[in-house]
């Protein structure tokens, strides 16, 4: 009976396994079928200018979109708070954004981490003891402000390394930065 | 299956195969879209200029269906869905759209730029806080927040404001962030440090405005999901969403620029497909470019650009539409009829998609175009320029306020002027040519037809695209109806004629199965008023009148022109090929018959209305076989009152009709012959028409026969005409329509009432009622004719006197009796009665009137019965018989006399 028994072992066995090699095949079949299907949505058309895809959003787009939830500070990226400071007024962040000299002007932009339209900007401009200052009002945007351009004739620079201080200052904020030039 | 399990063999692979299986089966059935890294994602180019700016990518309707579907399982929360949502009555679909009209922003941008800063478009369960600031658009500590910057249309506004500001670099929109090297910082936080990007465009240079941070890798290595703390998401987000949703941000397709090489002065406009020549800033301008936009490029580079056209005015998309540039717009031009109606330089054309989608568009090129900052007015293209100054005629040629294409010089100079359209085109020299009308084209029946509406006008010869561009519109005929009012025309020689009655038309040609054309009133006032149509007509080259009715019949005097028409005017001038078209019948007449009832009866014409001779007789007495003509002619002369053979004019005289002659009726002999206030009156035209003969009094012949007119009656001296004399009276043609009054007696009376016996040529006055009696009065039938005293004077005098014995010729001798005669049986009875007026001698008709009943005797009795014996013409009255006996008188049959007899022989002594 041993014979018997080893027999019906070896049926039910191989029955087993080759259903397990069915479902490990179905399996990876349906996997790379999905994988190329996704791979060709996102080929698919993306290459051509205004074509709209008039289909529900994908669960990503979604998410990305609730990820945005704090009433109190909207937007895609809120503004850090300005730092207070004892007796004085906070701190927000002032950034030298571009230096741009040409033949007849050297321009610089900035970018402060506020949203205001209130207040003044100080370019200084030092070489040695030769001062240049330069002041204009600020330009709120939509998640942050700019000094209103400061646009220097050359004619008032000299050649040779400037030290470049830019300082945004209103009623409750303050900030600076600064960086050395060349003027050409 | 329990079996399986228990087996120890089963048991040992249970395991192993769970764990083949578990990955796959874990990476089957997690997120089928993993978070992809993002690649193509260009820090100094995230999103092309012309697509940044393509305003006429959707519709608002588009934008409604995109919002369904991407909100599809958004359910309304404390604020609805933005599918939803709506504020100052419009739709959130409709403020996108309109936005992006009014700032030249893609309405795509503008949805993106919602989601990545609220998320609206696929939240679900709205809360009020994202409307407020929807756009992610901050508001500047010292603002009125609430009025001027939170809220949907404000945060849109505001979104768009800035965008445009950059887009047209406003020198008044200061940013931190220029074209060429910037610090950008990754982050808010500063901490975090920036790097250098060379921002290439404005509309990147925009996006970096709106949230000045770049992407590091770690947030573009996690898709739309979390990077690291040092990670921003505005610019990334932007980038995904607009690929994901409407496609890729860049295209080199949409290259666009204007370049020059280094050294030399040549200018050119670069697209995908090459270079082409610029020869002069003021064309350039017209693509909107000027010399501040020239970029320097290598002489190498230049040299391998593929080199193109020179520059036109012309613009292909590359995907099958053809634009017109002017004055920094873009016209589309919408068929191949248009581009040929423009001339389009479709040889230069220069090949850009970009350049369709920055250039602003204005209206499809149409039919018509106007000069920029000129005075306005209307100039129609047809490969030339047609100023158009009659405003009727520009509708007529299809223009309505607003429609036309309001150009720059530049395109508007290379159109040569033309002369202003007529409302006749022909684009082959005049042989097939059109009628303009209400923006559409309407053929002519044939050549005719053609030069009846042109007349002498101008037919312009324009472009055959012009005409193709116009609508086919109905046939014309010569017959055209007002719209505005139905009235009738017939069209000649450039002039319209308005029929008063259909019957005019149809005397003129038109047949009932031909349709009557309708016919703008604008077009009819462009012809020339020809007044009312008659159906009289001249031709141009030939003074002939005629008579149209159907046929033309030649009118061959100035009587039957009166006629015809009631006046001696010339009648109207038609062209030679309208009369030439009608066929030639006989000549015209001043008589009509009508061809069908009710008109069939002849007529004679007395200048211009149609009189019907009211018998036979009038109708003979009239005259020459009437012209016969349609009914529709007759129905338009007036009928006047019957005629008859006799009429008068205006003057009263009264005249006899006799054929082609009128014998004037003397004065004194009217009433004889029946002229009274109703008898009918002619036109002195219509009586000039026959020739006088005599005038007439009351006797005439007609052939063999003569008449007396009496009372208005004719009468015939027929039966006793021998007693008549022969009256010199004038011969006529036919005897009128007066009422026969029988035939004249041998007995007549004048209106005075003396009572004649008419005999053997001249008259015997009667004394006495007797007298007549005898003769038949009463007696016998023979009336008494009242004749006209004209006529009774013209019979002379008898000389003889009355007896009751009468002869004619040499027959035997009639006792006269009361109507009838006696003979005599013996000489001696005819002694006997002869008297002294011997015997009459008559005319034989008046001898046979009285048949012989007997004869007569000397022995005669009356009613009374009383005897009389007749001796010398005497009655002798036998007062006894006696005394007749002794005296030796015959015993003699005797005769009864009729009283009236016996009064008439005169008393003898009476026998006693």
């Amino acid at each position: 009976m041993q014979i018997q028994k080893s027999h019906k072992v070896s049926k039910r066995f191989k029955l087993l396994s080759v259903a397990a090699v069915l479902i490990i095949a179905a399996g990876t079949g349906a996997f790379f079928y999905f994988k190329a299907q996704s791979q060709q949505n996102e080929k698919n058309d993306k290459g051509k200018i205004n074509s709209i895809d008039y289909g529900p959003p994908t669960k990503e787009q979604v998410q990305a979109g609730e990820a945005i939830d704090n009433p109190n500070k909207p937007g895609s990226d809120p503004l850090p708070d300005p730092t207070p400071q004892e007796n004085g007024k906070s701190i927000v962040n002032v950034a030298i954004t571009s230096v741009d000299q040409d033949k007849t002007s050297l321009r610089v932009s900035s970018l402060i981490s506020t949203i205001d339209n209130s207040g003044t900007c100080t370019l200084t401009l030092t070489k040695g003891s030769t001062k240049v200052v330069k002041e204009v009002g600020v330009q709120a945007l939509p998640s942050s402000s700019t000094c209103k351009g400061f646009t220097i004739p050359v004619s008032e620079l000299s050649t040779g390394k400037w030290q470049l201080t830019l300082t945004f200052e209103n009623a409750s904020l303050t900030g600076t930065a600064d960086q050395s030039i060349e003027i050409k | 299956m329990m079996g399986i399990w228990n087996t120890i063999h089963a048991r040992r692979f249970v395991l192993p195969i769970g764990i083949l299986l578990l990955p796959i089966l874990f990476l089957l059935f997690s997120s089928s879209a993993h978070a992809a890294p993002v690649v193509g994602f260009n820090a100094g180019r995230i999103i092309d200029d012309a697509v940044f700016t393509n305003k006429n990518s959707m519709s608002a309707a588009d934008i409604q269906n995109f919002l369904n579907a991407k909100g599809a399982s958004c359910v309304n929360g404390e604020a609805p869905c933005l599918k939803n949502f709506s504020e100052g009555g419009r739709s959130a679909a409709q403020i996108i759209y309109d936005t992006a009209q009014q700032y030249t922003i893609n309405p795509q941008t503008l949805i993106v730029v919602l989601q990545k800063e609220t998320g609206l478009v696929t939240v679900s369960q709205p809360g009020a806080w994202r409307y407020r600031t929807a756009m992610g658009y901050g508001c500047p500590d010292t603002a009125a927040c609430d009025s001027q910057y939170y809220g949907f249309t404000n945060q849109m506004r505001w979104a768009a404001t800035m965008y445009h500001a950059i887009m047209t670099d406003s020198p008044t929109w200061y940013t931190p962030y220029n074209l060429g090297n910037n610090n950008i910082q990754w982050n808010p936080q500063a901490s975090c440090g920036s790097s250098v990007v060379n921002i290439e465009n404005r509309a990147t240079k925009a996006l970096y405005n709106y949230t000045p941070y770049r992407p590091n890798q770690a947030a573009l290595n996690a898709g739309y999901g979390t990077g690291d703390s040092c990670s921003s998401y505005g610019n990334r987000n932007f980038y995904l969403y607009f690929r994901d949703w409407f496609g890729a941000t860049t295209d080199s397709r949409l290259l666009y620029r204007i370049i020059q090489g280094e050294g030399t002065p040549e200018v050119y406009m670069q697209t995908v497909a090459g270079k082409y020549y610029v020869p002069s800033y003021s064309l350039l301008a017209e693509w909107g470019f000027d010399s501040s936009d020239v970029e320097s490029v290598t002489q190498s580079y230049l040299a391998n650009l593929p080199t193109k056209s020179t520059l036109s005015n012309s613009l292909t998309d590359g995907v099958g539409n053809l634009f017109v540039i002017e004055g920094g717009n873009a016209h589309q031009v919408t068929s191949s009829t248009m581009t040929a109606n423009w001339n389009v330089d479709t040889g230069s054309m220069v090949e850009s998609l970009g350049l369709s989608y920055i250039l602003n568009r204005a209206e499809p090129l149409g039919r018509f175009m106007s000069l920029a900052g000129g005075d306005g007015s209307v100039w129609l293209v047809d490969g030339t320029k047609r100023h158009q100054v009659d405003p009727s005629l520009l509708y007529a040629w299809g223009y309505y306020p607003g429609i036309r294409n309001v150009v720059s010089s530049n395109l508007f100079s290379r159109y040569t002027a033309a002369d202003s359209a007529t409302q006749y085109a022909s684009s082959n020299g005049g042989s097939s040519a059109w009628l303009i009308e209400a923006s559409t084209k309407r053929p002519f029946k044939d050549t005719a037809t053609k030069n009846g509406y042109v007349g002498a006008s101008a037919i312009t010869n324009v472009g055959q695209p012009a005409l193709d561009l116009l609508g086919n519109g109905q046939s014309l005929t010569r017959f055209g109806y007002n719209t505005s009012n139905g009235q009738w025309f017939m069209i000649d020689r450039g002039t319209k004629y308005y029929i008063s009655k259909a019957e005019l038309a149809s005397l003129w040609g038109k047949s009932p199965a031909e349709p009557i054309t309708p016919l703008l009133s604008d077009t009819l006032s462009r012809l020339t008023n020809g007044g009312n149509l008659s159906y009289t007509g001249r031709s141009v080259s030939s003074a002939a009148y005629w008579l149209i009715a159907k046929n033309k019949h030649y009118i061959p005097s100035s009587a039957v022109n009166v006629a015809l028409t009631g006046s001696s005017s010339a009648p109207a001038v038609f062209s030679d090929e309208l009369i030439n078209s009608l066929p030639q019948a006989g000549d015209a007449k001043d008589a009509l018959l009508g061809a069908s009832s009710p008109y069939n009866y002849p007529y004679l014409l007395d200048k211009g209305t149609r009189r019907y001779p009211s018998s036979t007789a009038a109708q003979s007495s009239w005259t020459s076989t009437p012209l016969s003509a349609p009914g529709e002619l007759l129905s338009l002369i007036p009928e006047g009152p019957f005629v008859g053979s006799v009429v008068r004019d205006s003057l009263n005289n009264a005249y006899f009709i006799n054929g082609d002659n009128k014998y004037p009726i003397n004065t004194s002999e009217q009433t004889n012959w029946g002229v009274s206030a109703s008898t009918p009156t002619l036109d002195s035209s219509t009586l000039d028409r026959k020739t006088p003969g005599q005038t007439l009094d009351a006797v005439f012949t007609v052939g063999s026969n003569t008449y007396v007119m009496s009372g208005g009656k004719r009468l015939s001296i027929g039966k006793y005409k021998d007693t008549y004399p022969d009256f010199s009276a004038p011969t006529l043609s036919s005897v009128g329509d007066a009422p026969s009054g029988g035939d004249v007696s041998y007995l007549a009376s004048s209106s005075g009432g003396q009572t004649w016996f008419i005999n053997k040529g001249k008259k015997l006055s009667l004394a006495s009622f007797e007298q007549k009696v005898a003769l038949g009065y009463l007696s016998n039938s023979v009336p008494i004719t009242v004749l006209p005293d004209s006529v009774l004077q013209s019979i002379p005098d008898s000389t003889g006197t009355y007896s009751n014995l009468i002869q004619t010729g040499s027959s035997g001798i009639k006792f006269l009796n009361f109507g009838y005669s006696l003979g005599f049986p013996d000489g001696q009875t005819l002694i006997a009665h002869t008297g002294a007026s011997g015997v009459m001698s008559v005319s034989p008709s008046v001898f046979n009137t009285f048949v012989l009943r007997g004869n007569v005797s000397r022995l005669i009795y009356d009613d009374a019965g009383r005897y009389y014996w007749v001796e010398n013409g005497q009655k002798r009255y036998i007062n006894s018989w006696s005394a007749y006996q002794r005296n030796g008188y015959p015993s003699i049959s005797s005769v009864y006399l009729q009283g009236i007899t016996m009064n008439l022989i005169p008393n003898g002594a009476t026998i006693q």
